[in-house]
């Protein structure tokens, strides 16, 4: 917020972004034998219900037991703020003792941190650190945001994970949004094997991907970041002489099709990134040639994601023939980065909401009317109450859950993405053709 | 005598008598807030007068106890001095002493023993005031809450530190040297008279029990906890969540619809999201009874979001121009700012900017205080809600404000006002746990405010002086089953001054009535034979058995009503909570088993015959894995329709076979 020169400052509205905690949250969630402790009242654990219970099915961080796997000291009162250093050290040696060989993440509240608590220091008094995988983590931090949080996770895992000395593997692919423990994302990791082995790739290392993380130090032959690695993660990989390449995220058909090339052009497999590409082609484009041209082209949407699913989701409506007259990213990315909450710009595909507010997407819709919202559910109240579609897909999902492998990445993410907006259209015109004849 | 042989109350009015015994003229004798004791006298004249035995600590106890006469003559006050001392040598009471003179700190914890002076004077169920009878206490952190009930009445109280963050909110702060008394809950109707005044016992009982130099400290830190790994959790994994202090407050804010009120949260970002952003996501405590919305309607929250820099420089002049900007959008703009815990640590002075640039009653401050459980912040935002929005209006007549039973939009909101209007009684305005700017505008229209008689809506109007505006407030039982929508519909025809209902509105009440029974004999009948298990360890889950802490909802009288038996287990240490002893008194379609140890419980539970769990727990693979369907207070629904949805989803639930199928390849 900054005056202007009359004296007078814009009024904020309410950004529905997530915080950097809830980023931590998310890497925790994605890898089953970890612990996250937390200096800090409860409230941490109140606000991981959403990751842990609203947005994942699977989720086994919330325990009906009362063992859940993100700890707080639980400060009862302003006078213990200062003081978690003992109950710090006692739920170490409990977490120790009861999850003995997990990934222990020790992370605290702004209040612990403006306060000066020693997270580092304490965690390396702590007893019982030799028994869990103790990893601490920068933060929170007040200017960065959930992808920040994820990448100081995934940054945490990787100076262990990656190692000159390590078990050698074919490739590490760095930066995969685990987003919950349902068969979207798993789908998603799958769909990311199964395009890698295409190229010949055998048994790819995927971080993060659900599931036990085993402590195993590992030595890529190569490494490739997708984009969601931030700068913490990739500063690990390159202090591990693991360098990576950075590639952008296989949503789309061209989207899918560029990564596979440039993986290939890494690896030193064009030929067979140009042969997978073929083959998936010849199987997806009959599926889906009547929707494009029949059901979606000419269709307005608007998309709410974080810079990097939002830019290839953008990229996809656009080759499917929709128009994307709002983006409103739910994230700093890089490209953003430094303009302040509710700017937006002009972009050719329209108009770009950086840390939009509930406000600019209500008015968004009643100046703008789209065919439907596509992205994460932050906004979903919003649009129903206007009667515009909205289609699910990455964090969070409160409000759509996943049963069965329905990936978005890949060429067969692109086949369900694909099917959504065509079943939320064809649902839409429905209602609309009933109510006007 | 001691204390425990005797009520304390008995014993000064035994001291009375013994006095007035010997010529005192001692008519009443009662504690003084500050450990002292007043004396009330009459002369041979008849006149009266008020005699004060000084609260005499350590250094002066040599001398005796030294008496302030007021009006009262010399001669007078040294005859009721001998007899005193006479009275008190041979009848010994220990809170005639002074003790814990030198205690210096006094360390309160959640889950933790009370320091042993206070365990010998205080004790549940026997320590008693009057017809207050102690029922409840519980130490937290840095603060002891004690609960005084007679019959439906209950007082509150919480002893803290003087300069505990928690009584910033608090509207009646009773000091007791560097401690404080503070209600925190209070039903009694005003005005209150001695007999009915537990806190004046208890700040004598304080006064007299520590010195003064005594403070009280928490300390969380070291606190079991109940939801990560206390005890409580090994015994028994039935335990409901604990409650997250502010979230009920942000549905409110976020849940109401106009347009002059704005949320300012004031923070960081992580902690202003502590509340679902989605319509209608429950929380995950005992808001979800109600239907509420917790996502922020456009243009209602500000969101101030705390950058590096607010952090190290403060942000109060940044706040003081967003104010004013708000102040110049809209002069009568009300501000409920929401601090959020850094913005308190590095000391920025919100009241003193709000104060500043808007009018007292125009902004609250609601501090979402970490050991927030007890509705402190409800309590401070609703009677300010009240205060900030109603204005004069005239009153008109057979309306009423219903509080407590959800907003307009609850299921059963339509239902209740059909009923009411076949009364000829309309429904002026609902308040809790949403509300909108325009009723509570005409709030005082009603003559008369019907409040839910349950804890949460107890608590959030605790500070609502209910004697103050034009609508006269009174307690019902909410409308939960048939009988009971039948009993408040009449309670509420009776309390607006009708008398009791007849003629042709209670024949289309009976009417009504009769249908629902039709409706609920074949699910009534379905039922047969079925129960539900109802688990009660220790505190923690006796709020099961006491319908103030589930939303008024007599779950026995209720459970019968709608066809179902059953099943209570309780630990064999611990005494059935008085609730529940109250409520089973000559019922035969209840079944008591005891356990004492977990697996004890869960070989119980396994044995049991009920299909059905009353729990709190979501995603409750414990009860799954023995074959229970969890059921929640939220299966229970108001109104007469509500009941035979409510016996509808039991049935079901009864009828359920899915565990029996496939249980041995649920995940545990």
């Amino acid at each position: 917020m900054r005056a202007r020169k009359t004296g007078r400052v814009a009024v904020p509205g309410v950004t529905l972004v997530p915080a950097y905690e809830t980023g931590v949250f998310l890497g925790v969630n994605a890898i089953e034998n970890s612990v996250l402790l937390m200096n800090s009242p409860r409230c941490p654990f109140v606000r991981g219900l959403k990751v842990f219970v609203h947005n994942d099915l699977g989720s086994t961080v919330y325990r009906a037991t009362g063992r859940h796997r993100v700890i707080t000291t639980e400060w009862a009162g302003y006078e213990d703020v200062g003081g978690g250093e003992a109950a710090f050290l006692r739920r170490l040696r409990e977490a120790a003792g009861r999850h003995p060989g997990h990934w222990l993440f020790a992370f605290q509240n702004i209040s612990s941190l403006v306060t000066g608590f020693d997270l580092r220091g304490a965690l390396r008094a702590g007893g019982g650190a030799g028994r869990v995988v103790p990893v601490p983590l920068d933060g929170p931090r007040l200017d960065e945001d959930w992808l920040g949080g994820y990448d100081a996770v995934l940054g945490g895992v990787l100076r262990r994970v990656v190692s000159r000395r390590g078990r050698p593997v074919d490739l590490l692919l760095a930066g995969n949004l685990f987003c919950r423990n349902e068969d979207d994302e798993r789908a998603n990791v799958d769909e990311l094997r199964r395009l890698l082995e295409a190229l010949g790739v055998r048994r790819p290392a995927i971080l993060l991907s659900g599931g036990r993380l085993p402590v195993e130090p590992l030595r890529p032959r190569a490494t490739i970041a997708l984009p969601y690695t931030g700068a913490r993660a990739e500063e690990a990989l390159r202090r591990a002489g693991a360098a990576p390449v950075r590639v952008g995220l296989p949503v789309g058909i061209e989207g899918t099709a560029e990564w596979l090339r440039a993986i290939g052009r890494t690896l030193g497999r064009e030929p067979a990134a140009e042969a997978c590409i073929e083959r998936e082609l010849r199987e997806l484009v009959p599926a889906v040639q009547w929707i494009a041209a029949e059901h979606l082209l000419g269709r307005r949407a608007a998309v709410v994601a974080d810079p990097h699913l939002g830019r290839a989701l953008v990229r996809f409506l656009d080759e499917m023939g929709l128009s994307v007259p709002g983006w409103f990213v739910t994230g700093r990315g890089p490209e953003p980065a430094g303009r302040r909450r509710g700017s937006r710009r002009r972009e050719p595909a329209g108009r770009v909401f950086v840390e939009p507010t509930v406000e600019q997407f209500a008015s968004f819709l009643e100046d703008d009317p789209v065919d439907l919202v596509i992205g994460g559910s932050s906004f979903k109240y919003l649009a129903l109450d206007r009667g515009v579609p909205y289609v699910e897909i990455g964090f969070p999902s409160y409000l759509t859950h996943v049963l069965h492998p329905r990936p978005y990445l890949g060429f067969a993410g692109a086949r369900c993405i694909v099917e959504s907006l065509l079943n939320a259209l064809l649902e839409r015109d429905q209602r609309r053709n009933a109510t006007e004849p | 005598m001691t204390a425990r042989s005797g009520s304390f109350w008995d014993y000064l009015g035994r001291l009375a008598a013994g006095l007035a015994a010997e010529g005192c003229g001692c008519g009443a004798v009662l504690p003084d807030v500050d450990g002292g004791l007043l004396f009330a006298l009459r002369d041979a004249a008849g006149r009266r007068h008020v005699a004060r035995l000084r609260p005499s600590g350590g250094e002066n106890r040599e001398r005796g106890p030294s008496f302030e006469r007021g009006t009262a003559p010399p001669a007078m006050i040294r005859r009721l001095r001998r007899a005193f001392l006479r009275f008190a040598a041979r009848n010994p009471h220990p809170l005639l002493d002074h003790r814990g003179q030198d205690i210096g700190e006094i360390l309160l914890r959640r889950g933790g023993e009370l320091p042993e002076i206070w365990r010998e004077e205080l004790v549940p169920g026997t320590t008693r005031w009057s017809s207050f009878v102690l029922e409840e206490l519980v130490p937290q952190s840095g603060a002891l809450y004690a609960t005084f009930r007679d019959g439906e009445r209950r007082v509150r109280l919480r002893l803290t530190d003087r300069e505990d963050p928690r009584l910033a909110g608090a509207e009646r702060v009773l000091p007791v040297g560097n401690l404080a008394l503070s209600l925190v809950e209070d039903d009694r109707t005003p005005p209150v008279r001695p007999a009915d005044q537990v806190e004046r016992f208890l700040a004598y009982l304080v006064a007299r029990t520590t010195g003064p130099r005594t403070r009280i400290r928490g300390d969380g830190a070291t606190s079991p906890s109940v939801t990560s790994y206390g005890g409580e959790v090994e015994l028994n994994p039935f335990l409901p969540e604990g409650r997250q202090g502010a979230s009920g407050m942000a549905a409110a804010l976020s849940s109401r619809r106009g347009s002059r009120l704005k949320v300012v949260v004031f923070g960081d970002a992580s902690c202003r999201q502590t509340f679902p952003p989605l319509r209608r996501l429950p929380l995950f405590d005992s808001w979800s009874c109600f239907p509420v919305g917790t996502a922020p309607e456009p243009g209602g929250w500000v969101a101030y979001d705390f950058s590096e820099r607010d952090v190290i420089g403060g942000a109060e002049r940044r706040l003081e121009r967003l104010l004013r900007a708000l102040r110049r959008r809209d002069p009568a703009v009300r501000i409920a700012l929401v601090q959020t815990c850094v913005s308190r640590l590095i000391g920025d002075d919100v009241r003193g900017v709000l104060r500043k640039v808007l009018d007292d009653d125009a902004f609250v401050v609601l501090d979402p205080d970490f050991q927030a459980k007890d509705w402190a912040v409800d309590a401070l935002v609703w009677p300010w809600v009240l205060r900030a929005f109603r204005r004069p209006v005239r009153q008109r007549r057979n309306l009423v404000n219903l509080v407590g039973l959800g907003g307009r939009g609850a299921p059963w909101a339509a239902e209740l006002a059909g009923l009411l209007r076949d009364c000829g009684i309309g429904v002026n305005a609902r308040l809790f746990p949403s509300f909108r700017e325009e009723e509570l505008e005409r709030f005082d229209a009603a003559p008369l405010t019907v409040a839910s008689r349950c804890s949460i809506v107890r608590s959030a109007f605790a500070g609502v002086d209910r004697t103050a505006g034009p609508s006269r407030w009174v307690t019902l039982d909410p409308p939960f089953g048939i009988e009971g929508t039948r009993r408040w519909v009449e309670g509420v025809v009776r309390e607006i001054g009708g008398g009791p209902l007849r003629g042709a509105a209670r024949d289309r009440l009976e009417r009504a009535c009769r249908a629902r029974r039709r409706d609920l004999a074949p699910i009534r009948a379905a039922l047969r034979g079925a129960s539900i298990a109802l688990v009660a360890q220790s505190r923690f889950s006796a709020w099961i058995f006491d319908p103030a802490e589930i939303f008024g909802i007599r779950i026995l009288d209720l459970l019968t009503e709608l066809g179902l038996e059953v099943e209570i287990f309780l630990h064999r240490d611990v005494p059935p909570p008085r609730e529940l002893v109250r409520a089973v008194e000559g019922r035969g379609d209840v079944t008591f088993r005891t356990f004492d140890e977990a697996g004890a419980l869960r070989e119980a539970l396994a044995a049991s015959r009920s299909r059905l769990l009353l729990t709190s727990i979501r995603r409750n693979t414990p009860a799954l894995a023995l074959g229970k369907i969890p059921v929640f207070v939220q299966t229970f629904e108001p109104g007469l329709d509500g009941a035979v949805r409510s016996a509808r989803r039991l049935a079901a639930g009864a009828r359920f076979r899915f565990l029996e199928r496939y249980g041995r390849y649920m995940r545990r």
